[in-house]
């Protein structure tokens, strides 16, 4: 509406500065109106569809049904996020039943399941669970290439462009380290379970990025919320797993 | 504060000051102001991106609008040297 009703004006201005007052720094000042109508119809059309409050519900609701989950399984071990590729056509992140230092070796790619097999021992089974960064991958035109500047390029999109999560992204890729920098995040962090297992929201769309755009597991190694910034190291296990 | 609130509000306070600072030297030539307005509108879209895709594609067609004109503004001005006159 806002949009609209600059471009309008700034049409009407355009005209009478010209046409009728012969100025031309109004009718510049005109011009310049049309142009922030325009940007602001454009960026009119970020507003979402569905409301804020009921995605925020709808998050919510689906990380404590989760969390719940988790916690009665008593799984403790680091969800580790696995490629489309090595996931059944579709990003997830699995979650080893049995704790180990070690993370898992995968044979072969897993099925798209909830439960599934990922070693010969029959204690190797996990969950296979998608997360709020499968969904993100997926709005991704093309997928990253694994250069660092591409890397952080892809998450920067996901963070700052589709999702408005925070206010820009810096990534550093060392050897098999990659760490995440989210400058001025917009998501209020919480101490839930599954964010022990699964990292909070943004650690998981960088994890999930990552994991595609390397086409290898990646395991969120740590993360850490100050003030206005949220570092996050992940760790990417090759072919380990 | 929003990147896009940032950029919107950047791109006004450019816009003002071009117009100002253009009026204030006496400055009459309407292609220039257009040509400052295009120049500033690249780069402070530039400098905001990523934007959400929706809204990325209508300032992508903006942006093709603002080249062409761009464009024809400086085809003329290169007329106007080689031949004496220009598009208008």
């Amino acid at each position: 509406m806002l949009g609209l009703g600059l471009a309008l004006s700034g049409a009407s201005l355009t005209l009478v500065s010209y046409v009728v007052l012969g100025s031309i720094p109004l009718t510049g000042l005109g011009i310049s109106t049309i142009i922030l109508g325009a940007v602001a119809l454009a960026l009119g059309r970020e507003q979402p569809k569905i409301p804020p409050e009921l995605s925020s519900v709808l998050l919510r609701s689906g990380l404590e049904n989760l969390s719940a989950i988790i916690e009665e399984l008593g799984l403790r071990c680091k969800a580790i996020y696995l490629p489309s590729s090595m996931a059944g056509g579709r990003q997830a992140a699995l979650i080893p039943l049995l704790s180990n230092p070690e993370p898992p070796k995968l044979e072969k790619p897993l099925p798209k399941r909830l439960i599934v097999k990922y070693g010969q021992s029959p204690k190797e089974i996990g969950l296979l669970v998608t997360t709020p960064g499968s969904h993100v991958v997926e709005m991704l035109e093309s997928k990253p290439g694994s250069a660092s500047g591409e890397l952080e390029a892809a998450i920067s999109t996901i963070l700052t462009g589709v999702t408005d999560l925070a206010d820009a992204v810096r990534v550093t890729v060392d050897d098999d380290n990659v760490r995440v920098e989210v400058v001025d995040p917009h998501f209020e962090h919480e101490n839930l379970w599954v964010y022990e297992i699964l990292g909070s929201p943004l650690s998981s769309i960088a994890a999930s990025v990552t994991a595609e755009a390397l086409d290898k597991p990646v395991m969120i190694d740590a993360e850490r919320h100050d003030k206005d910034r949220c570092l996050i190291e992940l760790k990417v296990l090759g072919e380990t797993v | 504060m929003r990147v896009s609130d940032r950029y919107v509000i950047s791109l006004t306070l450019a816009y003002m000051l071009t117009t100002v600072s253009l009026s204030a030297y006496g400055e009459n030539r309407l292609d220039l102001y257009v040509s400052l307005y295009i120049l500033e509108y690249f780069v402070f879209t530039l400098l905001h991106a990523p934007f959400n895709p929706r809204s990325r594609k209508v300032l992508d067609m903006v942006g093709y609008v603002f080249f062409a004109l761009f464009i024809t503004i400086v085809a003329s001005r290169v007329m106007e040297i080689l031949f004496g006159a220009g598009l208008w």
